[in-house]
């Protein structure tokens, strides 16, 4: 294997990159893992991780020079100091909109998988089955039971924390134990419980280690210390992220080179063989262009960047980008609708408290257009629901009085609850990325385009969220119940996904159910990309759980 | 001749830029900070100051590493504080001993401790009639005040029981049991 010939190539060394790369990996083939972004070891380069709240110049605040200079990764609930460094900038890699969208980007080896909420919930049968029965996308070429055993899979690697609930619309996975719950978690539960047969408060499934078995060992990983401080790097691998888990252990295997500072221009595409050969990569630094090649292509640069690469990927045969045929290359992107949340506060729990800092939550799983369309809307949300106590602080004396008030101050808040509503968007044609032909960015290549907004789906969506929240709220005794609409647009919920749609029928999609290019079979696309739909739930481990299936695929059809 | 020109232009550049420092070292630590936006004098440093140390007296807690706040108000409204608030902040320290003297008869700076405690009580209490940037300044030194002492070392390893990796998270505990453990 000479330096830039390979086996298998795998552009994007994040969440479901790294996945490929040490499923190859594990199975001998040499895999050349590349990165847009520069390297970062776990231990290593996690700068921040061991800072102490005091030691942050400004107490954990951004500075207004960089809030101004960068208003869109600053709306980002991660992009705090001490995690900026892990942050993609806004005049790195900008892009134009014809709709206001947030991207937030993350590069460097482990991607986003150092800045994720860890939350890994599965999809059930019906949010494969749903966007067909409920006539609002095309068939899933894929269903539960062929992803099963590959969310087992992963999750056996990962590391979930949940609890065995035995609901059909979130099916179990393999699980270390749960975190606990608050007081007003419980409370409400029981009262869903106690006034809804088809609603569920079950503890939020998080890849967070509380338990470390022997193949978390292996890794290096230990257990969960509660710091929630995770988008600075766990020194302790107690969560998941490719650059504690999966990316050491593909290196371990010797089969692995992993190539950082790697920005894919494109994908090489032969057109005799009619397969794709390689990429063309710029180094970031030098912006030197090198050549790779490889039996197989594996895109996981992130549902935009994976689409960018291919709709940048041209040839005679494929002059509007590789495998776009059909012309959808782009179309049917997806988001999910977190702007409608709702608080309250919750009196009747005076005397219990939390003690420590928890990195989950609980959650609520769909519970609407299930087996048929049961609502004037289309699609199913689920919610994530964060209820907490916080210590009062006496503020209103002076001098010594309100020394004394501070220092002395045991007191605590009432509690409050938020809600926040995970909402599945519709796959529509109009929602689409595409390249900008007339702008180019710092490597030549062009810029990317957004069109993608809500429609009134979203609305009905959210006004039901509301009045059943409010509904359920008050059963529960809150009070001061608020609702919020943050009027954020899509991109900021971080759940890009579609653009290279898997399907039964090359006329209407891009992918194959085995996350093939219809036309290129060697070029597999198994990042959010490759999204049919999006259903609601954060869609992380289904990624790994696909990105694992489909190299899997690869290894089984060499053999 | 060269000299006195040379300090004469520093003179002029620190008047145009920045600070003007005494030769105390008792703001130091500001002008280390090196500032650009906040133009200030020695005189107003020191009604910062004062107002600092009456509001949230840190000087009092023998523990705490830094017995003032003002480095850190000054830096917050430096970089933190969005342009129309930190102009807000600088005309309110630079109007307030005049803007005292014509309300009060007597310049803060003027005032003897007991009676700039009472001037502030009216402050915190809100009637005294003043202008928005004085009330700016007021309610900025105590915020900021406060928010250092309750993000420093001492405060949130000794009131707020700090642990960087505290293992375990109990969700449901009594209260009662809490304080007895802290208390231990």
């Amino acid at each position: 294997m000479s330096e830039v010939n390979f086996e298998a190539i795998v552009i994007g060394a994040g969440m479901s990159g790294s996945w490929v790369a040490k499923e190859l990996c594990d199975n001998g083939v040499k895999t050349l893992l590349l990165d847009r972004g520069p390297e970062v070891k776990h231990l290593r380069d996690y700068p921040t991780a061991s800072k102490y709240p005091w030691e942050f110049e400004y107490r954990g605040a951004l500075s207004n020079d960089h809030v101004k200079n960068n208003p869109i990764v600053s709306e980002c609930y991660a992009y705090k100091d001490g995690a900026t460094h892990f942050f993609v900038e806004d005049d790195v890699q900008p892009y134009t909109q014809r709709q206001p969208f947030e991207w937030i980007k993350g590069y460097q080896v482990g991607g986003k998988s150092l800045l994720w909420a860890r939350q890994t919930q599965r999809w059930s049968k019906y949010d494969f089955n749903t966007p067909y029965t409920n006539q609002f996308g095309i068939s899933w070429p894929i269903d539960y039971d062929d992803l099963a055993p590959w969310y087992s899979h992963v999750e056996k690697f990962v590391g979930i924390s949940g609890e065995k609930d035995g609901l059909d619309v979130l099916p179990d996975g393999e699980f270390l134990p749960a975190k606990e719950i608050t007081a007003v978690d419980k409370h409400l539960r029981s009262i869903v419980k106690e006034n809804y047969k088809d609603r569920h408060v079950i503890y939020a499934r998080c890849a967070h280690l509380t338990e470390p078995r022997e193949i978390h060992r292996k890794q290096g990983r230990g257990q969960c210390q509660n710091r929630t401080v995770c988008e600075r790097g766990c020194p302790f691998g107690g969560y998941f992220s490719a650059n504690s888990s999966t990316i050491p252990w593909a290196q371990r295997t010797g089969n692995l080179t992993l190539r950082a500072d790697a920005v894919v221009h494109s994908v090489l595409y032969d057109e005799q063989t009619g397969k794709a050969n390689g990429v063309k990569v710029i180094d970031a630094n030098s912006k030197e262009e090198f050549d790779y090649y490889a039996d197989a292509v594996f895109l996981n640069a992130g549902a935009i960047n994976s689409v960018a690469i291919l709709l940048n990927s041209r040839s005679s045969r494929y002059p509007n980008g590789l495998g776009n045929d059909n012309g959808l290359l782009g179309k049917y992107f997806g988001f999910h609708n977190y702007r409608a949340r709702i608080s309250a506060d919750c009196p009747g729990f005076e005397d219990r408290v939390m003690d420590g800092r928890s990195p989950t939550n609980v959650y609520m799983p769909r519970y609407v257009n299930i087996n048929r369309q049961s609502e004037t809307f289309k699609g199913a949300y689920g919610v994530a629901i964060y209820t907490a106590r916080y210590r009062k602080q006496e503020t209103k004396r002076l001098g010594q009085d309100l020394l004394n008030d501070l220092l002395k101050d045991k007191n605590f808040m009432p509690w409050t609850i938020y809600s926040m509503m995970m909402g599945e968007t519709l796959p529509k044609e109009e929602n689409m990325i595409s390249l900008n032909e007339n702008k180019v960015d710092q490597f030549g290549i062009p810029l990317v385009h957004f069109n993608v907004g809500y429609d009134d789906n979203d609305e009905k969506m959210m006004e039901h969220f509301y009045q059943q929240w409010e509904e359920i709220y008050d059963k529960a005794g809150f009070t001061n119940i608020q609702r919020i609409d943050t009027g954020q647009p899509p991109g900021r919920d971080i759940h890009e996904m579609g653009g290279a749609r898997m399907g039964k029928d090359p006329n209407d999609s891009v992918l194959n159910k085995n996350n093939q290019l219809h036309t290129v079979e060697n070029v597999y696309v198994s990042d959010g990309a490759c999204m049919t739909s999006t259903s609601y739930q954060n869609p992380s481990l289904t990624y790994m759980a696909l990105a694992a299936r489909a190299a899997n695929h690869f290894l089984k059809s060499r053999k | 001749m060269k000299r006195r020109k040379a300090i004469r232009n520093i003179v002029l550049f620190s008047l145009g830029t920045g600070i003007i420092y005494s030769c105390k070292d008792k703001y130091e630590a500001i002008k280390q900070l090196h500032l650009k936006h906040l133009i200030i004098d020695t005189k107003q440093l020191d009604i910062l100051d004062d107002l600092s140390r009456l509001i949230v007296p840190l000087q009092n807690i023998p523990e705490l590493a830094d017995h003032t706040a003002l480095p850190f108000i000054m830096n917050m409204v430096e970089h933190v504080f969005e342009e129309k608030d930190r102009q807000a902040f600088m005309k309110g320290y630079q109007s307030w001993d005049q803007e005292i003297l014509s309300i009060k008869g007597r310049a803060f700076s003027a005032m003897k401790i007991e009676e700039k405690q009472q001037l502030l009580s009216e402050v915190n209490e809100e009637s005294l009639k003043a202008s928005q940037e004085l009330y700016t300044v007021f309610n900025t030194v105590k915020e900021k005040s406060i928010q250092y002492l309750t993000t420093s070392e001492y405060y949130q390893r000794k009131v707020n029981y700090y642990q960087m990796a505290p293992g375990k998270f109990k969700g449901d505990v009594l209260l009662v049991d809490l304080k007895n453990k802290n208390d231990e």
